[in-house]
């Protein structure tokens, strides 16, 4: 552990709790029974250790009916990732590759070693034969909706590689930054939601509201699109809209440039402000999960994402480093989530630090205020907190002559108390000048300087204390 | 006589039903010219009218403006008998803190005038400007608020008992006489012509109050732009009238708009203190540092600030209930008013300031001149 963290755990001794219980105490939902996988399988599973580093331990605690599908469809997007990611893969190649890599999950022992030596994942794609191999054997009502996502993901993806515009200026308008955060998250989502339906453990609501589905992948994308503002930029890439940042800097890069440095902080603003707008669809979404370990996996993610939009908030080092939230704080969160309720107080939680980093010279100032009130509003509506019953009138309704001597009464009660206070400090304030009190001299001070509740540093300089 | 400033295009609407001839009542007051305004762009060949009190303000060509007090009812009968409406909108509303007397005079019996004569006159729609406040006790929170609370026992004070009196009288009125009527409860208005929380917020600035703060500022607060209460009543009366346009008029059921009340507010609730704080940032004020008193500590405060006003005779400006009030949570649920009147913002919180901050320096400016053409003469 680095001072540092140290240092950050001394002083957040919650997150240092959270940490070991985490540790000691967390009970898998469900646990896998490495004996009786194949070992196809069980290189598939060491492929999602390899390759998700957060998703991974989520997954394979969701019910045995979800866990390989979703673990296998995990594998499929991240093989056709490692496609679009890599730049030294010619286009003529590539671009048949994305659009028919549905096609590829019916063909046996394919597999492939055309990426650069430096795709990180490119391991994958080298023994993909092991993944079609059981992508064959699940459920095939869990084939068809992999593969029709996997088919609409690719030609997306296609579409964006072989778009010019888009690959030299990156993403124009926020209805741009929605569509390509659709096609990268939101069919992740629509495709998830339709395996749990398939399985019972959702609501088929769900499934007519594919803008909720399509809400919990950009909430994700998103957040993770304003957080690597850094990373991407040195990978000479950058996903944030043009719409949004023209308007505080002239260049996507001088965002990074300390001099810009409120301008950016008020484009990162902008930013969380676009993302906090699909809160709301989260919330209504995870309220149609039914089953515990369904309802865990589609939470955790997002519940690190409201942690995240509430750290990078207007945080200067998103744009010089790469920014995360500590280990403690994501144990924490781990532990929090349990029902919809918990979420939503964990929601709550990290709005309220949104609104306290909020900042009135912010164009958007108001904007990110009632960004923050309707999700409180909505979880108010959800779950109405107690609130006291309608009080029975006090007692018969008085007229307005008892009102006024009643009034009297009270004004004559607090007349007694300030007059004695009144006549305390007045033999207080006596007895001091017979002492010696110099009182001339500290009202010339008081006319000098003022009556300020916070003096400057220059009054209390030592010319005060001769004085005294 | 003062025309109405002039106002940017208003944003696009398409009628669900033509209104023909309109009277709004107190059409030159805040709300009242909005209304007005909004009739003569939504609805261009409506012929328009207007009765208030005083009508030198706010004047907008091609309205006909009557004066004429409301609870006169030879008067009210008259301007009816000329100006032959089909839909009456009342927008009267007095100032909260007149007397007793004149809250009743006005919300009670002038609402029984208007009410009656345009019953007696023919009137088909009938649109009453009521107060979020008809339901509020004075003594605790509004939290998220729908048209289900029930009217208070025990009424905070006289304005809000006149107008829950004034309300029910309208509604319980529903479908007499072929009239069809419905009341639009309206909270926290600020816009152009604005004389209570803009310039009560921009005089906190000019007396250097801003960095004061009372209560941890995590309380929600609803706040409505006064354009998009105005376009409540124009829905309102839309609606009202498509009821109308059936052969046989439907029976009334909690789906038909008629009879009911409905809440109207931007639909976004914001911290209390952000309001303040964006309105003086637009003045391109920035508080350095904010000093917070503990609610506690405010209500004492505001308990000497009576004290003070008790001993001095005069209405003190800085009271407890003023401390309580900002520390509340004060907000709505509108979603009846969304679903049955199809009722969305037209402006953000942000683009009605903008646009009441605007009116407000021109307002000064204004001023100014006429002042110095005084000093002039």
């Amino acid at each position: 552990m680095k001072t540092s963290e140290l240092i950050h755990y001394a002083f957040h001794p919650n997150q240092l709790r959270a940490m070991v219980q985490w540790k000691v105490w967390h009970n898998p939902l469900n646990q896998r029974d490495p004996t009786t996988e194949a070992p196809t399988l069980k290189r598939c599973f060491e492929f999602l250790d390899l390759t998700s580093r957060s998703f991974s331990a989520v997954i394979q605690e969701l019910c045995p009916e979800l866990c390989v599908s979703v673990s296998l469809f995990y594998l499929v997007l991240r093989g056709l990732d490692t496609i679009e990611d890599d730049m030294t893969i010619p286009i003529e190649t590539k671009e048949p590759l994305l659009r028919d890599f549905d096609k590829i999950l019916d063909k046996e022992g394919w597999k492939f070693n055309g990426n650069g030596p430096k795709e990180k994942d490119r391991q994958l794609l080298v023994e993909f034969d092991v993944v079609i191999a059981e992508f064959a054997k699940i459920p095939p009502e869990h084939q068809v909706i992999i593969k029709d996502i996997t088919r609409k993901m690719g030609n997306g993806m296609a579409d964006y590689a072989n778009n010019t515009a888009h690959q030299l200026n990156g993403v124009n308008t926020i209805e741009d930054y929605d569509l390509y955060c659709h096609y990268v998250a939101g069919l992740v989502g629509e495709g998830l939601t339709r395996l749990f339906v398939v399985t019972e453990k959702a609501n088929k609501i769900l499934l007519e509201r594919d803008d909720l589905s399509n809400s919990m992948g950009l909430f994700l994308q998103k957040t993770n699109i304003i957080r690597d503002y850094r990373e991407d930029l040195e990978d000479k890439r950058g996903f944030w809209p043009r719409e949004i940042w023209s308007k505080h800097v002239k260049e996507y890069k001088d965002l990074a440039d300390r001099k810009n440095e409120e301008a950016a902080l008020n484009c990162i603003s902008e930013m969380c402000l676009d993302s906090l707008r699909h809160a709301e669809d989260v919330l209504f979404y995870l309220a149609g999960i039914r089953e515990q370990s369904v309802f865990n996996f589609c939470a955790i993610p997002q519940v690190m994402a409201i942690a995240t939009i509430a750290l990078i908030f207007r945080n200067k080092d998103v744009f010089q480093r790469n920014v995360k939230i500590p280990k403690g704080e994501a144990c924490e969160l781990l532990l929090s989530v349990g029902n919809l309720r918990m979420v939503c107080d964990t929601f709550k939680k990290y709005i309220r630090i949104i609104h306290k980093k909020n900042n009135p010279k912010d164009p958007n100032y108001l904007r990110i205020s009632a960004a923050c009130g309707k999700v409180e509003q909505w979880i108010e509506n959800v779950f109405p907190r107690d609130q006291p019953a309608p009080r029975a009138p006090a007692g018969p309704q008085l007229s307005p002559e008892e009102e006024a001597l009643q009034k009297k009464e009270m004004m004559m009660l607090s007349a007694t108390i300030f007059g004695t206070m009144l006549v305390m400090s007045g033999l207080m304030i006596f007895g001091a000048w017979m002492a010696g009190a110099r009182f001339d001299l500290a009202f010339k001070e008081v006319a000098k300087h003022g009556l300020s509740l916070f003096p400057s540093r220059k009054d209390n300089a030592p010319q005060g204390h001769q004085e005294l | 006589m003062s025309a109405a400033p002039s106002y940017p295009p208003d944003p696009p609407h398409t009628p669900i039903a033509q209104l023909t001839s309109v009277l709004v009542v107190g059409g030159c007051g805040f709300l009242g010219h909005h209304v007005v305004r909004q009739i003569l762009s939504y609805h261009p060949t409506a012929r328009v009218s207007v009765l208030d009190l005083r009508i030198n303000v706010n004047q907008f060509p091609n309205v006909e403006y009557h004066a004429g007090d409301i609870t006169d009812r030879a008067r009210v009968d008259e301007v009816l008998r000329i100006t032959k409406p089909s839909a009456v909108i009342d927008t009267v509303s007095p100032i909260a803190g007149l007397p007793r007397e004149v809250q009743f005079k006005v919300n009670v019996e002038g609402t029984r005038t208007v009410l009656e004569a345009s019953q007696a006159a023919g009137v088909k729609a009938f649109v009453w400007t009521s107060s979020a406040s008809v339901c509020f006790d004075g003594r605790s929170d509004v939290i998220n608020q729908d048209e289900t609370a029930p009217y208070p026992e025990v009424p905070m004070d006289s304005y809000n008992e006149t107008k829950a009196i004034g309300e029910r009288m309208v509604l319980e009125a529903n479908r007499e006489g072929g009239m069809l009527t419905c009341a639009l409860r309206l909270s926290g208005l600020f816009g152009e012509g604005d004389r209570q929380m803009l310039p009560g917020m921009l005089g906190v600035l000019a007396r250097g109050q801003t960095k004061f703060q009372i209560g941890n500022n995590d309380n929600l607060f609803d706040f409505t732009y006064i354009g998009n209460s105005a376009y409540a009543h124009i829905l309102a009366a839309e609606h009202l009238h498509v009821l109308l346009s059936h052969s046989s008029l439907p029976p009334k059921t909690p789906s038909t708009v008629d009879g009911e009340a409905f809440l109207i507010t931007n639909g976004s609730p914001v911290y209390f203190w952000d309001m303040p704080r964006a309105i003086w940032a637009l003045k391109g004020h920035f508080a350095p540092y904010h000093i917070v008193f503990p609610k506690q500590l405010g209500v004492v405060m505001g308990a000497g600030g009576e004290f003070v006003g008790w001993l001095l005779g005069k209405e003190p400006g800085f009271t407890r209930f003023k401390v309580k009030f900002s520390c509340w949570n004060r907000y709505f649920c509108i979603d009846k008013a969304k679903k049955m009147l199809g009722y969305k913002p037209l402006w953000d919180l942000q683009e009605g300031l903008v646009r009441g901050v605007k009116w407000f320096e021109e307002e000064e400016q204004r001023a100014k001149e006429q002042q110095a053409a005084k000093k002039g003469q």
